[in-house]
């Protein structure tokens, strides 16, 4: 069971963010008269639209205004979870889901400890680590407890960071080079890592000094390494000679080179400025989604290139096989005595007279169909909505 | 589900319901045993079951309160009860959920020796096994039988699906 919350707008707003940004302003609309009880692995409404969720006299309330009744206690903001008398079997609330001007929000899982639910690109629920995950910094994005971060900049322990290709580094919003740079000699002098040089000296390898350090050479009124100094990549640019790397690339023996801020993995290759080229079996910017072809089927998630991981009741490299079981577990027939004989005096007429069966060998699944698979068939369209009673068990 | 939802389910999955006879089979091996595990009743109870001798060990089945002791209200994770498994390897053969069979519905056993067999050809139940979260531990022996309406949609009965070896 889902049902949804409705937010609604005072003011007529442009986007969803615009919205989520007024969330503190909306009204939440309270159901009056319907308390919902929750029972262990079930899905159910949460914060509870009941109308004890508000103050007494009041139809409507916000969320304030909800939480101030002390009627529906919320857990952590991060996670909307309602943790007393609701969501049951360790599942908190979360939201799974927005559409224009709701979210919606049932009892799941609990977000692993250093992830937090918040939504993806296309509106849906996921459980993000939000300590680097670039579109929910900090905090989730859709509830404002975190920011999105700018283009070419990353997110480092929840916060956005300017993130600068070896030997740079992030200082003040700009990347300066700690090596060689005058004025942050040994590190970004703002944050008090570093010092200016005093006139007269040069910073080489990240010390002011008179001379420029083995493998530094002068450069002006500096000292500079060609071999990885993104502003005088190969050679010291001089008028007339430019030899400064392009915004987005880096200098690596003596070559500009693209820079990729995030890293590529499993073997990806920075191709481009924040650009992976990945190698097979990966996808995404920085080639860390494993690709399962053919694609997990039946609810299995991909967790390696070709490697999916099925829920329990389903086999096979793409989940798409019913874990059945031989029987007998060989040979073409099995012989059996259907029925309870004499020797067993306990039950009914009915299970009488005892007899010998043989049967084709047949293949019968391990376990009950499950409440998931059920679903899956029903949106395959092969299946009706199982609508009276639970119709098998939950996982 | 009721039976028809159940039969789409199995066409599905690739497979079929399972006859009566393929069921009691799965849940008891080649040779007669009181319950898919053996002979030992779920957990002690009070009527037939204090002829054995029993020793409370872990759940065996999910069945009617203290009757398994199993701690389930209602229906249970399917592979919540390793130790209840058949001697196949199935898991809440009984117990957890009815399981809707194939075969319509009939009173007693006639036959002495059959193969396949898939009887009666018509009839107004279906013919469903293995006892569920609410049934008593005597039903939740491997030769019990019980019947429903086709169209009965309920809460305690589920299914599992067989195929055909080629």
């Amino acid at each position: 069971m889902l049902k949804r919350i409705y937010f609604v707008q005072r003011k007529p707003t442009i986007s969803v963010f615009c919205f989520l940004f007024m969330a503190l302003f909306l009204i939440l609309s309270c159901e009056t008269g319907e308390a919902l009880n929750f029972t262990p692995d079930q899905e159910g409404v949460c914060p509870p639209r009941d109308a004890r969720c508000c103050p007494d006299d009041m139809d409507e309330c916000s969320f304030d205004e909800m939480r101030e009744a002390g009627k529906c206690e919320m857990g952590s903001e991060l996670d909307y979870g309602v943790k007393k008398g609701r969501c049951t079997n360790e599942r908190v609330c979360r939201p799974v889901g927005l559409g224009e001007g709701i979210i919606e929000f049932a009892c799941k899982e609990r977000c692993e400890e250093h992830q937090s639910a918040c939504l993806d690109a296309n509106n849906a629920a996921t459980c993000i680590d939000v300590s680097t995950d670039t579109n929910n910094c900090g905090g989730c994005f859709y509830d404002g407890t975190g920011s999105r971060c700018a283009e070419g900049v990353s997110c480092k322990n929840g916060y956005c960071q300017l993130i600068c290709p070896s030997p740079q580094i992030s200082c003040g919003g700009v990347c300066v080079n700690p090596q060689s740079d005058n004025e942050n000699c040994g590190g970004c002098a703002a944050e008090g890592r570093g010092v200016k040089c005093m006139s007269g000296l040069r910073c080489s390898n990240g010390e002011c000094a008179t001379e420029c350090a083995e493998g530094y050479v002068p450069c002006g009124e500096a000292c500079i390494n060609p071999n990885n100094d993104p502003l005088h990549c190969g050679a010291c640019s001089l008028i007339g000679q430019d030899n400064k790397c392009d915004d987005g690339y880096q200098c690596i023996d003596a070559e500009c080179k693209p820079f990729c801020a995030e890293a590529c993995q499993n073997g990806g290759t920075c191709s481009a400025p924040n650009t992976c080229t990945c190698t097979a079996g990966w996808s995404g910017d920085t080639c860390a989604t494993p690709v399962c072809s053919p694609s997990c089927k039946n609810g299995g998630t991909c967790t390696a290139p070709n490697t999916c991981s099925c829920p329990i009741t389903w086999l096979g490299q793409d989940c798409s096989k019913p874990d059945r079981v031989r029987i007998p577990a060989s040979g073409r027939t099995t012989t059996f005595i259907m029925g309870r004989p004499d020797s067993d005096s306990w039950g009914n007429t009915n299970e009488q007279p005892s007899h010998e069966v043989t049967l084709n060998a047949y293949m019968m699944d391990r376990y009950l169909v499950t409440a998931a698979s059920y679903k899956l068939c029903v949106e395959a369209g092969s299946c009706t909505a199982a609508d009276t009673g639970a119709s098998a068990p939950m996982m | 589900m009721d039976w028809e939802q159940a039969k789409a389910y199995c066409e599905w999955a690739g497979g079929r319901l399972p006859t009566e006879a393929e069921w009691e089979r799965a849940a008891k091996g080649t040779t007669h045993r009181r319950f898919p595990w053996g002979n030992e009743c779920p957990a002690s109870w009070n009527d037939v079951c204090t002829e054995v001798e029993w020793t409370p060990t872990t759940a065996r089945a999910n069945c009617y309160d203290s009757n398994c002791n199993d701690g389930f209200d209602s229906t249970s994770p399917v592979d919540q009860f390793p130790s209840g498994k058949s001697p196949d390897g199935l898991y809440d053969m009984t117990g957890n959920l009815w399981e809707w069979t194939s075969d319509w519905w009939y009173r007693s056993y006639t036959s002495a020796a059959v193969t396949n067999p898939t009887e009666p050809a018509s009839g107004q139940d279906r013919d469903i096994r293995g006892g569920g979260w609410g049934t008593y531990g005597s039903r939740l022996r491997v030769a019990y039988r019980a019947n429903e309406r086709p169209d009965h949609r309920s809460s305690v009965i589920g299914l599992r699906c067989a195929s055909s070896v080629p």
